[in-house]
């Protein structure tokens, strides 16, 4: 009976992973032509459904070469061309002081004080909505919180304040159809508005100004500002008088004369 | 045919059961799996044996130094479970001056838990002359947990934010804990009975319960309680005065409790690694003697005695301490006084909530509700993150 039970194991381990290696196989099989196309075929819109916004779409080539003639790295790629979704490389990082009060709801009071930190943390989420409205109303396309946080013992009970931090994924509208990638190099740039020269009233109002001066930035840096794009933004407010904002930006322009391209093996 | 798969059965929880001791640090093993009655039951068992073994009033079992049983730690000297501190650096086995000794106490139920106010001011009342003036301190664990915790608002916002933060990462729903918040348990063995007894307790940064076993004519005059984050005492004889002041008051009153490093300290063993300049430790040994100084001039001020010289412990580890000496014959020692059926006088927090506690009213519940509260009824919306 037990030689019975343990054979019987054995061949449902084999056939489990026979099983499991050709589902691996399947997987890994090429994905043909006729199903990208099925893939990206636009689907019918239920009647009264709002419109959507269509997305860029991502080019398919995955690497561009900088102005000294190496590749550039893999993160500012993918934040420069892949608009058609979020990414990691491609983020608004805020830390700012802001009132815990502004957490409440309708009809809502302020917990006891040794909560208040706690209390903003769980609800820190809401003070991001106002930077994703900046930036949808200027360049974005996209724009969702990532992570918000309290700063770990900054309650202030004193002002009732609490210092945050926040990040936020965004992408940008498409600006244009972009050119062939391999007669193009990818230039990088930073740009700042420095800390208390800002003199912006909330951290609202300096990511306004950040997301403008960004956008200019481009417009005068990159020689075709349609190809221009802000990889990142990142603003700290602690008062009017104490806010600062810095950004980078990338742009396409044309493959300087004698640079010839080589794409990556792998 | 039946014998063989039985047989096999046995040998497997046999070596489990060896395997759980072994990696679950021994016989404490049967903590984390058997119920807090059945651990209590068990301990009673013990109790019972120790008790039985001392009945006769032979303490044969003691052999060799007892200073043998007390380890030169990084943190400060380690007693093990068998001995007690004697004043002046010394030590006794705890069956030469404790009739008994309960060291499983969650499952422990107190008649009564009385509030402790700590003193108003930054002195205390001073010994009456004639009475002896005994000093114990313990510095660290005791390993004596009750089941008694107490908590405020601070403990349970930090609670919360664990909570907020394992959640967060994908770590579910966190159980929020109260171990961190048990009053613990440190035993004195009060065995001087020719004159009065004017105790002097110092605790480290744990909530603290002395409790005090007096052995046959022994007399209190009054107990002072010193540090810890919450303290009290337990078995109180009646009409006795007490005064406590927490470990937070005492430092702004200039009661900082400081005495000599043992040598096998972290401090001496980074010196002799090289690890610390001797400038540095010269410094340093230079600020330690200042500190113990000015404690032992406080303590003379305060109590007529030096600080180290009547101290008995002052020990990172430990369950006893004795105010006396060893007693001549076994009916001279300490009777133990139980926390069952005590009355306990403690200072407390905000809450007190006793271990298997209704608990839809204990403190994980209280962080769950409160949490939700905050996440708009819903701990999902805690949930963050953007899908790259």
């Amino acid at each position: 009976m037990i030689v019975r039970i343990v054979l019987f194991l054995g061949l449902s381990l084999i056939l489990l992973s026979v099983g499991a290696m050709g589902w691996q196989y399947w997987q890994g099989l090429p994905v043909t032509a006729a199903q990208v196309a099925a893939a990206k075929a636009p689907k019918a819109a239920a009647p009264g459904a709002e419109p959507v916004a269509q997305k860029p779409a991502a080019p398919q080539q995955n690497w561009l070469i900088s102005p000294g003639g190496s590749l550039v790295d893999r993160d500012t790629v993918q934040a420069y061309l892949r608009q058609d979704r979020f990414a990691e490389s491609r983020i608004l990082e805020a830390r700012f002081r802001a009132p815990v009060a502004a957490l409440l709801g309708e009809g809502e009071t302020l917990p006891d004080p040794a909560y208040r930190e706690v209390f903003a943390d769980i609800r820190a989420s809401v003070l991001s909505k106002g930077f994703c409205a900046e930036l949808t109303k200027r360049w974005a396309s996209d724009c969702a919180p990532d992570r918000a946080r309290v700063v770990e013992g900054s309650y202030d009970e004193a002002t009732g304040t609490a210092e945050f931090s926040a990040s936020l994924a965004y992408s940008e509208l498409p600006r244009g159809a972009l050119p062939d990638l391999t007669t193009q190099v990818l230039y990088t740039g930073y740009g700042a508005l420095p800390l208390d020269q800002a003199e912006a009233a909330t951290p609202e109002a300096l990511l306004a100004l950040a997301a403008d001066a960004a956008a200019k930035d481009c417009a005068a840096k990159a020689p075709d500002p349609a190809l221009c794009r802000i990889r990142s933004l990142a603003i700290t407010w602690d008062g009017p008088q104490k806010a600062g904002a810095r950004w980078q930006i990338a742009w396409l322009a044309p493959l300087p004369k004698g640079m010839f391209p080589a794409p990556p093996l792998f | 045919m039946v014998r063989g798969p039985v047989s096999m059965v046995v040998a497997g929880v046999i070596s489990l059961t060896v395997v759980a001791l072994v990696a679950g640090g021994g016989p404490q093993v049967f903590d984390k799996v058997l119920p807090e009655s059945a651990v209590a039951w068990l301990d009673d068992m013990g109790n019972a044996t120790l008790i039985s073994s001392i009945g006769g009033g032979s303490s044969t079992a003691n052999s060799g130094d007892p200073l043998e049983h007390l380890q030169d730690g990084s943190g400060g000297w380690r007693a093990d479970d068998k001995i007690a501190a004697l004043p002046g650096g010394g030590a006794a086995f705890i069956t030469d001056v404790l009739t008994a000794q309960k060291t499983r106490l969650k499952a422990a139920k107190p008649a009564d838990v009385l509030g402790l106010e700590e003193v108003a001011g930054c002195t205390f009342t001073p010994p009456k002359p004639g009475a002896l003036v005994a000093h114990a301190r313990i510095g660290g664990d005791s390993g004596l947990d009750l089941g008694l915790a107490t908590y405020g608002d601070a403990d349970l916002a930090k609670a919360m934010q664990v909570l907020v933060n394992v959640y967060r990462s994908g770590g579910g729903l966190h159980r929020s804990s109260l171990s961190e918040l048990r009053y613990q348990s440190y035993d004195i063995a009060v065995t001087e009975t020719a004159v009065p007894v004017y105790l002097v307790l110092e605790t480290g940064p744990q909530s603290r319960v002395f409790n005090l076993h007096l052995a046959p004519g022994a007399r209190i005059e009054r107990v002072v309680m010193i540090g810890g984050d919450q303290i009290g005492v337990a078995n109180l004889p009646e009409g006795v005065p007490v005064e406590a002041m927490r470990a937070a008051k005492a430092e702004n009153c200039g009661f900082r409790p400081f005495y000599a490093l043992n040598p096998g300290h972290l401090f001496y063993q980074s010196l002799a690694a090289g690890a610390i300049r001797s400038d540095e430790a010269e410094e340093k040994k230079r600020h330690f003697a200042e500190l113990e100084a000015t404690w032992d001039a406080n303590f003379r001020q305060a109590f007529g005695t030096g600080a180290k010289e009547s101290l008995a412990g002052g020990w990172d580890s430990g369950t006893v301490a004795v105010a006396g000496g060893i007693p001549a014959a076994p009916e001279g020692r300490a009777v133990y006084a139980p926390i069952d059926g005590a009355v306990l006088r403690v200072t407390m927090d905000r809450y007190v909530e006793f271990e298997g506690q209704d608990p839809e009213q204990g403190f994980d519940a209280r962080v769950k509700a409160m949490a939700t509260e905050f996440a708009w009824g819903d701990l999902q919306n805690l949930r963050q993150g953007v899908a790259w």
